[in-house]
């Protein structure tokens, strides 16, 4: 097959690069040396091109506030502060504390002078919550205000220390850490796997490992590397609570597709749902398959996707898993709404760019069945922020990415690269904040957002009662 | 952090041995770190060639290896390692041309580009420069990194079909380009 396209005049008339750069190679030797810290700077502009710096900024936690004087405050500056997390945590906190489903483990390990301490678990098979704190001798000192550590679950077997696959492939990870009087600081890691079709083993056994500590404050970031790990001999079984699973294997059919089986997992700890199925028309890359949620008083419960798998070798399968707005107890039914979307932002026009004029507000930008209201926006030196809430039908509404142009349709632009602080839509109220960092915030004059138009498949929409 | 001529070495076993990518996917630092150097040229010879600066192809491969690190348990298939990096490398390119304005619309290499934007030395490289984005992609990948059709059409997620009619223009284009200017009447 290659053979047909050689050009070989052409390959050899080509300059092609056989030396890297030396700045190159410092780049990316850096971003090795440095990645845990990187990675978790970089949450937050991976969802949305953002940025972080804010979230301690977060003008200053005003936002936070708002969710109680009690949050298990949170986070680092390093860490993704996530407030609509952060308030369902509070939920999941209060839930556990009687001690349904939480199993105790009280071990303790220590490197570099930093002792990790497991205290409890609680796990429903979709999401792990572990209660942990780190000390150590004397204090950390004051110039640390706020300490982070990536802690890892392995669920390995007790026959031969094999990892099990799904065990350690966490989706989404928040932690929310707070500062004692002792000096300590306590709290949770909440690991969430999106997948929640998972066998809960009795031979696998969990152990938490963590490689560096991150330490924040005054002068700025510090990370401790060495290794904490804990394994606590505790079995998923030991550790699990049933949530509340409602699970169909009714088929479903959609155009082109069809939905195998349906899983709404509820608990302290997890609203989600998922889907298994097959997508009949997988030879057209770019044309996505989706789901929208309702409620039974029409509201759209989808907040964030937490997976998404599609077999492109082989028959189509696909399998989702989402998290959804928190269901209201009295809800009878979800429906679902199977829909198609041509996604490609570079190759094609099909995503659109939308725009609203901000000199007016409250305006509002509509993409077919959603609307994007912006209420506010506040500009100071170097900076605008902009609050705005998302209703309808919208697929991920936790994280929005804008754009900003002057009058004449220029783009404003960014004056550091991470200049975009969002802080992801609250989960109640749909409320969020994007923050915009550039020379020239006076002379906005346009917010522009992409998004796609999609076809609803109502004729093939269904529902999924609620037990 | 391993040398670049051990990396090499490491790389080559790892084309039969994917042990590498399957503990880094169990969260071993050192293998991902591995995996990296294996793949350096490969990211670097990208970018560059998507992206012509340095610069930016410095802050298109930090990101694919934060976003490779952070995702690398979703990986399905550790022989696709290679692929998906590259896949990753690539949307991350697009990023950057997207928030740079810098993207010339697919299908829209014509007679304006080619009298005015002509590179400024007589190689086949600088030509590739005036190509729409979708042939780049695509001859990058193909000359650069020796990737076959199939591999590149995973990479893209477009038909192998698309991946052959796009070198096929591309050399076109190239031919055609390089024509004007009188530097390879061979390609024509």
């Amino acid at each position: 097959m290659k053979s047909s396209f050689d050009g070989d005049h052409l390959k050899s008339s080509l300059k092609i690069p056989s030396v890297i750069p030396e700045s190159i190679n410092a780049r990316i030797d850096d971003t090795l040396r440095n990645l845990e810290q990187k990675k978790k700077n970089r949450k937050l502009p991976k969802k949305t091109f953002m940025i972080l710096v804010a979230c301690i900024t977060i003008s200053s936690l005003s936002a936070l506030a708002a969710f109680g004087q009690n949050l298990p405050i949170l986070n680092s500056l390093v860490n993704f502060v996530n407030p609509s997390a952060a308030k369902n945590y509070e939920t999941v906190k209060v839930a556990i504390t009687d001690k349904k489903g939480k199993t105790i483990v009280n071990k303790k390990i220590t490197d570099q002078g930093i002792a990790l301490t497991v205290n409890d678990l609680s796990y429903d098979g979709a999401t792990l919550i572990v209660g942990y704190n780190l000390s150590k001798p004397g204090g950390f000192g004051n110039d640390v205000t706020q300490i982070d550590t990536d802690l890892m679950p392995r669920f390995q077997s007790l026959k031969d220390g094999t990892p099990s696959g799904r065990g350690n492939q966490p989706s989404t990870q928040d932690s929310y850490l707070s500062k004692k009087d002792n000096g300590d600081y306590q709290g949770y890691a909440s690991i969430n796997f999106g997948d929640p079709d998972t066998k809960i083993r009795d031979d696998y056994t969990l152990s938490l490992a963590a490689s560096n500590i991150g330490l924040n404050g005054p002068s700025g970031f510090k990370e401790v590397n060495g290794l904490w790990k804990i394994d606590t001999g505790l079995t998923e079984k030991d550790i699990y609570t049933a949530a509340q699973t409602t699970e169909s294997n009714v088929v479903h059919e959609f155009k082109n597709g069809k939905v195998d089986s349906v899983k709404v997992i509820r608990s302290a700890l997890s609203n989600i749902i998922s889907f298994k199925g097959t997508d009949n028309i997988k030879q057209i890359p770019n044309l996505r398959l989706g789901f929208f949620i309702l409620d039974d008083k029409g509201n759209c419960m989808n907040y964030r996707s937490l997976s998404m798998s599609s077999d492109i070798n082989g028959d189509g399968g696909f399998k989702t898993g989402m998290s959804l707005l928190r269901i209201p107890n009295d809800t009878k039914k979800l429906t679902v709404i199977p829909y198609r979307y041509i996604f490609s932002k570079i190759d094609s026009d099909y995503e659109k760019l939308y725009k609203a004029d901000l000199a007016k507000l409250p305006v509002s930008i509509k993409i077919q069945d959603q609307e994007i209201n912006i209420s506010a926006i506040e500009r100071s030196s170097g900076k605008l922020i902009m609050h705005f809430t998302i209703i309808g039908l919208a697929d991920d509404i936790s994280y929005t990415s804008f754009g900003f142009e002057d009058k004449k349709g220029n783009k404003i632009l960014p004056n550091e690269p991470w200049a975009r602080i969002i802080s992801p839509v609250d989960y109640e109220t749909h409320q969020g904040t994007y923050e915009f960092r550039t020379d020239h915030p006076e002379e906005i004059s346009k917010v522009t957002v992409y998004g796609h138009e999609y076809e609803l498949m109502n004729d093939y929409k269904f529902d999924i009662e609620m037990k | 952090m391993t040398s670049m001529i051990l990396s090499e070495q490491i790389c080559n076993l790892d084309k039969v041995d994917n042990s590498n990518v399957k503990l880094a996917k169990a969260g071993d630092k050192t293998a991902f770190f591995a995996l990296i150097d294996c793949h350096r040229m490969a990211l670097y010879r990208v970018a560059k060639g998507l992206l012509e600066s340095d610069l930016d192809a410095a802050d298109a491969i930090q990101e694919t290896i934060i976003s490779a690190y952070t995702n690398i348990g979703k990986l399905r298939k550790d022989e696709f390692f290679k692929t998906w990096l590259i896949r990753i490398l690539i949307n991350e390119c697009k990023k950057i041309l997207r928030r740079s304005n810098n993207i010339v619309p697919l299908e829209k290499v014509n007679e304006q580009a080619v009298s005015d934007a002509y590179p400024s030395d007589d190689s086949t490289t600088g030509f590739i420069n005036m190509l729409d984005l979708g042939l780049k992609q695509v001859t990058i990948l193909y000359y650069y990194e020796d990737f076959s059709v199939k591999e590149i059409a995973i990479i893209l997620n477009i038909f192998q079909g698309t991946v052959k009619s796009r070198l096929s223009r591309a050399r076109r284009e190239l031919s055609k380009l390089m024509g004007v200017k009188g530097v390879d009447k061979n390609e024509k």
